[in-house]
């Protein structure tokens, strides 16, 4: 038998190592950090965020395999994980004051949350199933705590214990799946299953089935969405705009991975399947949302849509070269997009009594607050789709991407869908500037005003100037095999 | 009597795994919930071996391993949840759940 | 180094823009109004001056050069293989409009320092003057048509802040809010506008289509190509992109059929008339065209006519001139100071565009440039005149009864907007004559009016011998006048005078078939009547004798705005060096040589087939090879001769070209049609070189007896002084009866005038003026044609779009039904764990049974 010394190549999870490691620091640091005064460990948490986007950096245009190709680093997986560290910087900005008041004065949220970016950070990086199903687990378990981490808010842990439930129903699919897969093709390296999945009968199918029922759930796609609106409504708000946005892209970067790498051979059996739950997740999350007075709930219908709109951009990724670029970049604009409209919803919210979360609190808001109101105008103007907006932007490249791939019916459900999404972030538009009202704003934490001008400004950005971000993205290429 | 085929296995961990999916849908406590999710997690474990067994590759055993790491991991959070929710409101029954709908 | 410092001239407005705009009022607010002021004036003007330097820069660059300079900037947008980069194309062409637009505009800068003068807005207006800088920049300075575009857009937006820039006025005129009044003027400006710029949307459409670019270099090249290559589409699509970015440039230069909105337009504080409605950005239509001249000269020169009429470069001809003479004769009919001016700027607009009909685009731009001297001049004068009267009016107040508003210098200033509504109505409504009272409501009104609360300092009828108070005004005004009136020696004369001479040359000379003929006859008779209202002006304001308290008291205004004034005076005078011509076809012979080519061999009466040798011996094949006799401009005309001496050998008979037609050589090597025309593509008409004696001295006669014409009749027999009885202008509104009384003891000239002229010219001005231009357009076309499908338009999306489908949800059956669908959704979403299970299990079931059966 012939010993084959494994490459192991640090330097590909290297930003992970810091990231991991260094949270470990910070917990050690954390026993020192006095009670009431836990959001230092939330400003420490920035950096090893910082260190591993440092890290993350430098990987740009380096193609290379760890640990026996199971890991991999390209572009795509050093795209995603810019974006998934800036979504936690920019999560950890918007959660330290709101957790000092709804988590008890616990630090543990700032670990579980990094711990949470590993997995994720990971998800993209996968080349085998193994590494996928681990990945997804590890970003899964510390979100469902922390959906449950204002322990005692009877909403809370409702949102956690259906969190959680579901979760870990989809990933008995996900492992019985990938046991199929591993039966028909004799592998879970994702390059293996390449070359033997063509093959590999009905086992194999169901498999992928199953398999794709794992990530279909992470990102919220009609059938699978159906968890989404209760744990968005009911997980602390800060928690909400991270799963929102962290959890879904790395849903999404697992499914290309997979999708692409793997499976492009047999992308006429997927793509009709794919397309269907798109166009399902569009129609539902789009109508759903037209009726809804709780604001977060409404954004959570609103992402279950977006999700719908980034599965377009990936059903058309084997037929298109922009395919994984298109949704590349609607994640990018998507992100700052998101992560600021839950920053606003954060800046109304109250702790006590009512929460303000409806959407009649912001009517008046116009003549209160009017930079508030803007930028809220802006963001909602984005998740609409409107010109000079990064939505629009990010529409645009997907509806190019999924019309290249000749999906024309879907690109008309989402032409379609899209106006239908106009009705209700209007409504918060006019609700904030042609109705009067009372408003009782409480006083906005800084980080969250940063929070909100760099969504706004990043939004604004990819709006007006988007050539070159959208070079970035269509430059995140993945590499195939090992 | 003949030798026990991959079908076989299969089959059992088909069966096993329906047993679990169908306790998800139809029972209350969530406690019986968590044991429903196991057993679909143990079916995909009994599967693993066997295709380990039948393809005479280690990953499969491997992968074992794993997921019940995984699957211990979810229980303690899940536990966890459910202790927490029993203080609160003295039953783990998830129909008593529905503050959020709609 | 164009490359490195073009971008600068974007760079320096917007910064100067940003910096007012963000810190603006806490720089006003600091150190006492009149420093923080200064401060803040003086950030915009400097970045607006530093505009200048490098435009100076840029064009001493280009004197060596030809150009174009492409200037990329960044890449706008990628979309797959379309890629628009943002570039900026400085050739000679955009050097002189960057010259123009700088220069004028930083002399406008300094003007609005000290008429804004305690503004409360101080700081936003020139946030938004050096925005519309950017803009006006960004228009002229872009490569293709899409970027002329955004600067297009951009300026017709800082058009629409500053008209409106008075929004807050709460004095009521005729009971409706000054400040509604001077928003609806702004918002008229822009519908108007955005008709326009319909067309240019559907010109830049076309030509994607068509060329697959909107580059001028690639866009021109392809139609010359395409041309060459004799592709029988060609022509009606040309056609049909000319057309569009003639009816483009109509909103924008204000011409028929959208010139509405720039008499409203002087609701704006005068500075801004100045700078935007007279000097520089109605000029982007005539930009526009001349930069397209490829276009025009390839439709000339296919001879396609629309419905069989006209090809367009004649429809642009006749635009231009009948919008020449039409507003000339509304402008005599005006009485506020402003929209005289106004109106004569539609009226040399129409010139210009003419000119750019009729394939003198060096004198269309010749004309542009020194328009821009003497008409920002005119405004400006205007301006100090309207300042000294509202001085004089505030002097008064505060020695007879305060008024609240009065306080501040600043509102006061504001007194002077007239706007939209006003329009007509303010002037027509105090005299007696068949005049429609638009709305019953404001005539009470009129009638309750405090008479004090009429005073209105833009009303020439209430001026009178300013010439006593305002001495430095009067003379830079006079100065103005002249020149705009076309007497020797002032910038107007030339370069009217080389519109005029080329209209008749090829007529006469060319016989270049009728459009010639008759755009000399329309552009002649405006320029008669140019130089009338002017004199009539002249005559109601600077001469004469008070007919106000108000004017007692007018004071000359303060050294910010009159130093841009004299320095705009001295470039009114001497404007006409840029394009001096020669002074007879023997000297343009044998200094040029080619000219010589005769224009008889033409006489088979097509001017497209008579075209001047071009400029062929100057810069013949080898015309871009190096440096050649090109040079001068402005009043560098000492260097351009030593520029000559120096690169002036190039060829054997290398001639001193001197101060002869700088402005045309300096901007042949832009204008391609010139190179198109000695390749024998196309035939630009005919240009005359020398001066045309006839024309020259007909004009000033007719231009001098007009002027005289107006002294003479213009308020005869007002000598002595009166108060309200003034509102009356003997030129239209005394009894003919009185007329006849007062008119037997004087000259039996006067009676007849009084008499028979009068009434007769009254009656056409009336026409004109009422029912054509208020009735016909105010009226139908804006009102009814407009303004009533946009106010439905807008009914339409606010109360139906908006409240029935967004709030209610009633009115229309899709809303309702996508909530209904919605409430059935709902029942599905039902908040317990296992329906969501279920859900995801039957997605399951789904999945496996698709993969496997499938």
């Amino acid at each position: 038998m012939q010993f084959v010394e494994p490459t192991l190549n640090l330097s590909v999870i290297l930003p992970i190592i810091i990231l991991t490691f260094s949270t470990l620091l910070l917990m050690f640091v954390d026993f020192w950090v006095p009670d009431e005064r836990k959001d230092i460990t939330g400003w420490l948490s920035l950096f090893p965020l910082g260190g591993a986007l440092t890290a993350t950096f430098f990987q740009w245009d380096t193609i290379k395999g760890a640990f026996n190709s199971s890991v991999l680093q390209d572009n795509f997986s050093t795209y995603l994980s810019i974006l998934y560290l800036i979504t936690g910087m920019l999560s950890v900005l918007i959660s330290i004051g709101y957790i000092r008041k709804r988590g008890h004065g616990r630090s543990e949220y700032y670990f579980l949350m990094l711990f949470s970016l590993v997995g994720m950070m990971l998800m993209g990086m996968a080349n085998d199933l193994l590494i996928v199903f681990l990945a997804l687990e590890l970003l899964s378990i510390p979100l469902y705590i922390m959906s449950g981490f204002d322990r005692t808010d009877l909403n809370s842990e409702e949102s956690a214990l259906k969190y959680f439930l579901l979760g870990a129903f989809s990933s008995g699919f996900l492992v019985f799946g990938i046991a199929l897969i591993y039966g028909a093709v004799g592998s879970t390296a994702l390059p293996d299953i390449a070359e033997g999945i063509a093959t590999s009968g009905t086992v194999g199918l169901a498999g992928i089935a199953m398999l794709l029922v794992g990530f279909m759930f992470k990102v919220g796609t009609v059938p699978f969405h159906m968890w989404t609106p209760d744990v968005y409504q009911g997980a602390p708000t800060s928690v909400t705009a991270f799963m929102s946005v962290g959890a879904k892209v790395a849903g999404f970067a697992a499914l290309m991975r997979v999708l692409i790498s793997s499976m492009g051979s047999m992308d006429e059996k997927w793509i009709p399947a794919l397309a269907v739950i798109a166009a399902a997740t569009m129609i539902v999350g789009n109508i759903a949302a037209l009726t809804q007075t709780n604001i977060k709930r409404l954004l959570a219908y609103s992402s279950i849509a977006h999700a719908g709109y980034i599965l377009m951009a990936v059903t058309a990724s084997t037929k298109s070269d922009d395919g994984v670029g298109a949704a590349l970049f609607y994640m990018m604009t998507y992100m700052f997009t998101n992560l600021g409209a839950f920053a606003a919803v954060m800046a109304m919210e109250r702790f006590s009594g009512n929460k303000q979360l409806d959407l009649d609190d912001y009517k008046g808001m116009g003549k209160h607050n009017f930079a508030f109101a803007i930028v809220m105008m802006l963001l909602m103007f984005s998740l609409t789709g409107i010109p000079l907006t990064g939505g629009f932007v990010g529409k645009f490249y997907v509806f190019k991407t999924a019309l290249e791939a000749d999906l024309v019916w879907l690109v008309i459900i989402a032409a379609l869908t899209s106006v239908v999404s106009a009705f209700y972030y209007m409504r918060v538009v006019f609700n904030m500037f042609m109705f009067d009202g009372e408003i009782d704003m409480p006083t906005v934490p800084n980080a969250l005003k940063l929070v909100m001008a760099v969504a706004a400004i990043a939004t604004l950005v990819l709006g007006v100037l988007p050539a070159d971000w959208y070079t970035i993205a269509q430059n995140a290429l993945m590499t195939t095999g090992g | 009597m003949d030798e026990v085929t991959i079908g076989w296995y299969i089959a059992l961990a088909a069966i096993l795994f329906s047993m679990g999916a169908l306790g998800v849908l139809v029972r209350r406590n969530a406690l019986i919930i968590f044991m429903s999710i196991e057993l679909m997690l143990n079916a995909g474990n009994l599967l693993f071996v066997a295709f380990a067994r039948h393809l005479g590759d280690l990953d499969g055993q491997i992968w074992v391993f794993f997921t019940m790491t995984v699957a211990a991991a979810e229980v303690a959070v899940g536990l966890a949840l459910a202790v927490s929710i029993f203080r609160n409101r003295d039953s783990v029954n998830i129909d008593d759940m529905n503050m959020m709908k709609g | 180094m164009i490359q490195a410092i073009a971008p600068f001239l974007l760079i320096f407005p917007i910064v100067g823009a940003l910096i007012n705009g963000f810190f603006g009022r806490r720089i006003q607010n600091t150190g006492g109004p009149n420093k923080g002021e200064l401060v803040s004036g003086w950030i915009g003007t400097l970045m607006s001056f530093a505009a200048f330097g490098v435009a100076i820069a840029l064009f001493l660059a280009l004197r060596n050069d030809y150009g174009p300079h492409i200037v990329t900037l960044f890449d706008w947008f990628n979309v797959g293989d379309f890629h628009v980069p943002w570039e900026m194309q400085i050739d000679r062409l955009s050097s002189v409009m960057l010259l123009v637009v700088t220069g004028v505009g930083s002399l406008i800068h300094i003007y609005a320092i000290g008429y804004m003068h305690g503004d409360k807005n101080f700081a936003r207006f020139f946030t938004y003057l050096n925005l519309f800088m950017f803009f006006m920049l960004i228009l002229v300075t872009g490569s293709s048509y899409l970027v002329l575009f955004v600067g297009w857009e951009g300026v017709g937006l800082a058009s629409f802040l500053l008209i409106g820039f008075w929004f807050d006025k709460n004095r009521k005129i005729d009971g409706v809010y000054e400040g509604v009044l001077n928003s609806n003027a702004s918002r008229k400006a822009f519908v108007a506008n955005r008709f326009g710029d319909l067309f240019m949307i559907l010109a830049m459409s076309l030509m994607f289509w068509t060329f697959g670019s909107m580059q001028f270099e690639e866009v021109f090249a392809a139609a010359t190509h395409g041309f060459e290559a004799g592709d029988k589409s060609l022509p009606l699509i040309l056609t049909l992109i000319t057309l569009f970015l003639l009816l483009g440039a109509t909103g924008k230069s204000a011409q028929i059929p959208f010139f509405v909105w720039l008499p409203d337009a002087m609701a704006g504080p005068t500075p801004v008339s100045a700078l935007m409605h007279a000097a520089t950005m109605v000029t982007s239509g005539i930009y526009l065209l001349v930069r397209s001249n490829v276009l025009l000269e390839i439709v000339r020169e296919s001879g396609y006519e629309l419905f069989g009429l006209v090809t367009t470069p004649e429809l642009v001809a006749m635009t231009g001139a009948i919008t020449a003479l039409y507003a000339g004769l509304i402008a005599m009919t005006q009485f506020d100071i402003k929209k005289v001016l106004a109106y004569s700027t539609v009226s040399q607009l129409g010139f210009m565009i003419a000119a750019v009909g009729m394939g003198a685009y060096v004198a269309a731009m010749f004309h542009l440039v020194t328009h821009a001297f003497f008409k920002a001049l005119l405004f400006m004068g205007a301006g100090s005149v309207i300042h000294g009267m509202e001085h004089g009016h505030h002097h008064l107040h505060d020695h007879g009864h305060g008024h609240d508003d009065h306080h501040d210098h600043g509102e006061a200033d504001g007194h002077h907007v007239v706007a939209a509504a006003v329009h007509g109505h303010h002037d027509e409504s105090s005299h007696d004559s068949a005049v429609v009272t638009h709305t019953a409501a404001a005539h009470d009104d009129h009638a309750d009016h405090h008479v004090e609360d009429d005073f209105d300092p833009q009303d020439m009828r209430y001026m009178g011998n300013i010439k006593k108070y305002m001495p430095w005004t009067t003379t830079v005004y006079i100065i103005g006048a002249l020149a705009l009136s076309g007497i020797v020696p002032f910038a107007g004369f030339w370069s009217k005078d080389e519109i005029l001479a080329h209209a008749s040359f090829n007529f006469n000379g060319g016989d270049g078939g009728w459009i010639f003929r008759v755009v000399t006859w329309l552009l002649t008779a405006a320029a008669i009547c140019t130089a009338f209202y002017m004199g009539r002006q002249l005559k109601m304001v600077f001469f004469g004798h008070e007919r106000h308290e108000a004017t007692y008291h007018a004071s000359e205004s303060n050294r910010h705005m009159v130093a841009p004034l004299v320095v705009l005076a001295v470039l009114s005078l001497l404007g006409g060096i840029l394009n001096f011509p020669y002074f007879s076809e023997a000297d343009a012979t044998a200094s040029l040589g080619h000219y010589a080519e005769p224009y008889e061999s033409c006489g088979d009466g097509k001017i497209r087939e008579c075209f001047s040798g071009g400029h062929g011996d100057s810069h013949g094949d080898d015309a871009h090879g190096d440096a050649d006799t090109h040079a001068a401009d402005d009043s560098h005309s000492d260097d351009a001769h030593a520029e000559d001496a120096a690169h002036g050998d190039d060829h054997s008979e290398a001639h001193d070209y001197g101060i002869n037609l700088a402005l045309e050589h300096w901007l042949e090597p832009a204008l391609q049609s010139f190179e198109l025309t000695e390749e024998h593509i196309v035939h630009l008409p005919h240009t005359a070189q020398s001066v045309q004696w006839r024309v020259a001295i007909q004009s000033t006669i007719l231009a001098v007896l007009a002027l005289c014409a107006s002294f003479f009749f213009v308020y005869r027999g007002f000598n002595s002084e009166s108060r309200k009885a003034d509102d009356i202008d003997p030129l239209f509104t005394v009894p003919i009866l009185s007329s006849f009384l007062t008119g037997m003891q004087r000259l039996p000239l006067d009676t007849l005038y009084m008499g028979v002229l009068r009434p007769i010219f009254n009656a056409f001005s009336w026409f004109c003026g009422i029912i054509l231009d208020w009735d016909f357009y105010h009226d139908f076309v804006h009102e009814q044609l407009i303004r009533a499908p946009y106010l439905w338009f807008s009914g339409f999306v606010s109360k139906t779009l908006d409240r029935g489908l967004l709030d209610g949800g009633l009115v229309l059956g899709v809303g309702k039904l996508l909530r209904g669908f919605s409430g059935i959704y709902k029942n599905f979403q039902s908040g317990y764990v296992r329906n969501y299970a279920l859900g995801l299990f039957l997605g399951v079931v789904g999945l496996v049974l698709y993969f496997i059966l499938g």
